[in-house]
């Protein structure tokens, strides 16, 4: 959990200066009001404001600085004027978002439901959505079908953690009478007492209060209604009231779906935690049994599991499961669409023709609606890692108490998200390598401490996005491989003359060849290497790579760099040679207008050139890609300056067109894979784009193999599938 | 019988008023007009054999201030009725003060008979 809390109070940093910085632009506005670089400013910081909201949860305040950029956007395309109106408008709604943050900060919801929708509904008529707009004609207003949004009148549920001092009855107060008032803002779902705090009888004071409760409620009452209630308690007793509501769903706690039944009961404090672990023990599987009693045979109990896995792998291949409410929202910009397009048509047969200014306006808004339809559809597939990592987390701690290891395993990254079938193969070449950390890689607590290491190892599992890319990786703080050990082997097999010096990079690229060790010689050698290879070969179908880093007595690191299938990405679209290609944003740092007297020649035909103090190698897209029948007329004038994590080079265009999002096609169904290339794009004008691999560039270009990925034919021959 | 509130104030205009306030809400009222005579009066509500439900205090009074009254309340037998202070008292350290004698609840004047009635429903169960 510290990671959240990590990230909010970065959040909380970060709200802090973009609320303040929106503030002097709108100050320094309201001086110049039609200064760019100050509308600018804005946008982008209520643009950042909007999406650092969402990355955290606080849809409220992502939702309201949604509309605010709207709003600005219109400013920006000078639809709106600055007036000293406006500008007072925007401060409050400033004030607005600021007053939300600061709820959420001292651990209440953002705002009141039906404040905030009032707030919202104060942006719109700046929106021209509503017919008050600047435009020339006077639309009639149109039902916004935004039907899941102003849910005011919905049911909410609430998680309320009564923890009253012993001494409330001493301040003349009631608990029941309390539970009492509460009961009549609305139903109880759920009310558990907690006796755990009862002393022994002989030490039982009458006048003291020893239970506490957990009330799961239902009720259209706001968080204020039912904060009210407590109004003379909340000061010097624990009081904690949580809305919970997007985890009910018809009065069922779905979160507990999910859960299971020694995690919900021990929730309700029905059993402690050494019972649970005590009854975990004595459980047997169904199988073990029925072999025991000499029911089945074990092989055939091994059948049928293997056949059942079998079908489940199928079924989760074919089948997603997909929340209502993403549908919901779909079906809402569904309609969205149906209603501007008919709006459309309605402009254009008007007689005595239309007015473009009012055409194009519907469009864009159509476009803008669709676009967010396109992000949707394609997030319906895209899963965040949580769940995969806490399945990970919740299986080295079981092997862990297995073997007798302390292991803390720290999760990072939670809410990056993958396809769900990159997500389906990954999940198996990751189970190896988390079991092998715990098995091979973290020590005994006794064998750590003799280390001077803190008995409790640490594996932590990251997720993170970078140059259109998902790296995933398992650092453990184990005993590290054994390079020797390494060498031996490698040896052994005949790959390595016995005097050849190699590198540690190229020694560690052994661990992935078929055959470095097999399971019956178990690793303690290595320390690493059961199916190595297997793990290997299952990523690099997934068209992903696995690297290595090791150091003795500090630990292991593996990375996995994972492919964007289908996913959605925000992509700059560049000509080079005529043809178009799409660069991922995130790997972008800048782009610059080429400057011949500053680009250096070093070596055959290489050129570096200078950006941000440091020579940068420029690398020809076409020259890689040896796109045939290119005619190779000179570099091209703008210089677009990527990032992949592991080197930064300049990739020289001929043009620079608008960022844009899209969604990947991978090459590999549609065609085959293509080193260098990610996939390819259908763009707005019907043409097709294809997206680069800059990894895949970097290392055609560079020449260097991708950390402990030794071979690269195997994947232009795995294209013939 | 309705359920007695005991209204500590030494302002008659106050004391008509909150009475007034209460009694139309369904509640029977004691009146007293500073600490050391609602003493006297929880005395004589005790001989009586009858038993109040909430006591309701000023704090700047003669003779015996508000957190006097509230401690020396606390060392009777009627230490668990809740007790709420209706002053314009809203210093913070005088609240704290008043919290660690044993109120119940803070209020501050001037009040809206809503906004009395709706506190005394927190503290007293109805009948």
């Amino acid at each position: 959990m510290s990671e959240m809390d990590e990230t909010l109070e970065i959040f909380f940093s970060e709200a802090e200066d973009l609320l303040k910085s929106a503030e002097e632009s709108l100050l320094a506005l309201e001086s110049t009001p039609d200064s760019s670089p100050d509308i600018e400013q804005l946008f982008r910081s209520v643009h950042t404001m909007k999406s650092s909201a969402a990355m955290v949860g606080f849809m409220g305040i992502s939702e309201y600085a949604h509309l605010l950029e709207n709003l600005l956007e219109r400013l920006r395309n000078r639809k709106l004027t600055v007036t000293h109106k406006l500008i007072t408008f925007l401060l409050d709604s400033v004030d607005f978002i600021r007053s939300m943050v600061d709820s959420v900060l001292r651990g209440e919801p953002e705002a009141d439901p039906e404040v905030l929708s009032d707030r919202k509904s104060r942006v719109k008529p700046y929106l021209g959505i509503e017919g008050v707009s600047s435009s020339e004609e006077k639309e009639e207003a149109e039902p916004q079908a935004k039907g899941s949004r102003d849910a005011s009148d919905a049911y909410r549920f609430y998680k309320i953690d009564l923890n009253f001092g012993k001494q409330l009855f001493y301040s003349g107060q009631d608990p029941l009478l309390i539970l009492f008032n509460l009961s009549e803002q609305g139903e109880f779902v759920q009310i558990v007492p907690d006796l755990s705090g009862l002393p022994d009888f002989d030490s039982l004071s009458m006048y003291d209060l020893y239970i506490s409760w957990q009330i799961v409620m239902k009720t259209k009452r706001s968080y204020e209604d039912i904060e009210d209630v407590f109004m003379f308690v909340m000061d010097d007793h624990d009081i904690r009231i949580e809305d919970v509501t997007s985890r009910y769903r018809e009065g069922i706690d779905v979160g507990l779906a999910s859960k299971r039944l020694g995690e919900v009961l021990l929730e309700e404090s029905k059993i402690t935690e050494e019972v649970l672990t005590d009854a975990l023990k004595k459980q047997k599987m169904l199988g073990e049994i029925l072999v025991e009693e000499g029911k089945v045979g074990p092989n055939d109990v091994k059948k049928a599991l293997s056949l059942q896995e079998e079908s489940r792998t199928v079924y989760r291949k074919t089948t997603i499961r997909v929340d209502v409410e993403k549908i919901d929202s779909l079906v809402n910009l569904g309609e969205e669409i149906g209603i501007g397009l008919s709006k459309l048509r309605t402009l254009l047969e008007r007689p005595g023709g239309t007015k473009p200014m009012a055409l194009g306006e519907n469009l864009e808004n159509l476009v803008k609606v669709n676009r967010e339809f396109q992000e949707r559809v394609a997030r319906v597939r895209m899963f965040p890692l949580e769940g995969t990592f806490r399945r990970f987390q919740r299986m080295a701690r079981d092997l862990a108490i297995q073997q007798n290891k302390k292991i803390n395993v720290v999760l990072t990254g939670l809410d990056t998200e993958l396809d769900k079938e990159v997500i389906e193969h990954f999940t198996d070449p990751m189970k190896h390598l988390v079991r092998n950390c715990v098995d091979h890689g973290i020590e005994s607590p006794e064998k750590r401490v003799a280390k001077g290491k803190p008995a409790m190892g640490t594996i932590e599992l990251r997720a993170y996005q970078r140059g259109g890319r998902v790296f995933v990786e398992i650092r453990e703080d184990g005993r590290g491989i054994d390079l020797e050990a390494v060498r031996e082997k490698a040896v052994e097999h005949g790959w390595l003359r016995p005097e050849e010096s190699v590198t540690e990079e190229q020694l560690l690229a052994f661990i992935f060849k078929p055959g470095f060790s097999t399971s019956s010689e178990v690793t303690e050698l290595s320390g690493r290497g059961v199916g190595m290879d297997v793990v290997k070969t299952e990523l690099h179908k997934l068209g992903g790579t696995i690297g290595v880093h090791t150091e003795k007595d500090r630990g292991t690191s593996f990375v996995l760099c994972l492919p964007l299938i289908s996913a959605l990405m925000e992509v700059l679209h560049v000509v080079v040679c005529g043809k178009s290609y799409l660069v991922p944003v995130q790997a972008v740092l800048g782009a610059d207008r080429c400057d011949d007297h500053l680009v250096k020649r070093v070596g055959a035909g290489k050129e570096v050139y200078p950006f941000r103090g440091d020579y940068l190698p420029l690398v020809d897209i076409a020259k890689v890609l040896v796109t045939p029948g290119t005619p190779t007329n000179g570099r091209g004038h703008i210089l677009v300056f990527v990032d992949t994590g592991r080197k930064i080079f300049g990739l020289p265009v001929d043009q620079l067109l608008e960022p844009q999002q899209i969604i990947v096609k991978s090459l590999e169904t549609n065609y085959r894979s293509v080193r260098g290339l990610a996939g390819a794009s259908i763009l707005g004008d019907g043409s097709i784009s294809l997206v680069l691999d800059l990894l895949g560039i970097e290392e055609i270009f560079f020449r260097e193999p991708v950390k402990g990925d030794g071979d690269h034919e195997s994947e232009q021959k795995a294209g013939s599938n | 019988m309705e359920k007695l509130i005991l209204f500590v104030d030494d302002s008659p205009t106050m004391r008509s008023s909150v009475s007034f306030c209460l009694r139309n809400a369904g509640y029977r009222v004691a009146e007293a007009t500073d600490g050391e005579d609602g003493l006297t009066k929880l005395e004589s509500i005790r001989d009586k054999g009858d038993s109040v439900a909430l006591i309701i205090t000023d704090i700047n009074m003669p003779q015996m201030d508000g957190i006097t009254f509230i401690s020396k309340v606390k060392k009777t037998e009627f230490r668990f009725v809740p007790i709420l202070v209706l002053s314009t008292e809203a210093e913070e350290s005088m609240i704290e003060k008043g919290r660690a004698a044993g109120a119940s609840g803070w209020l501050l004047k001037p009040f809206q008979p809503e906004q009395l009635l709706w506190a005394v429903k927190k503290v007293v169960w109805p009948k």
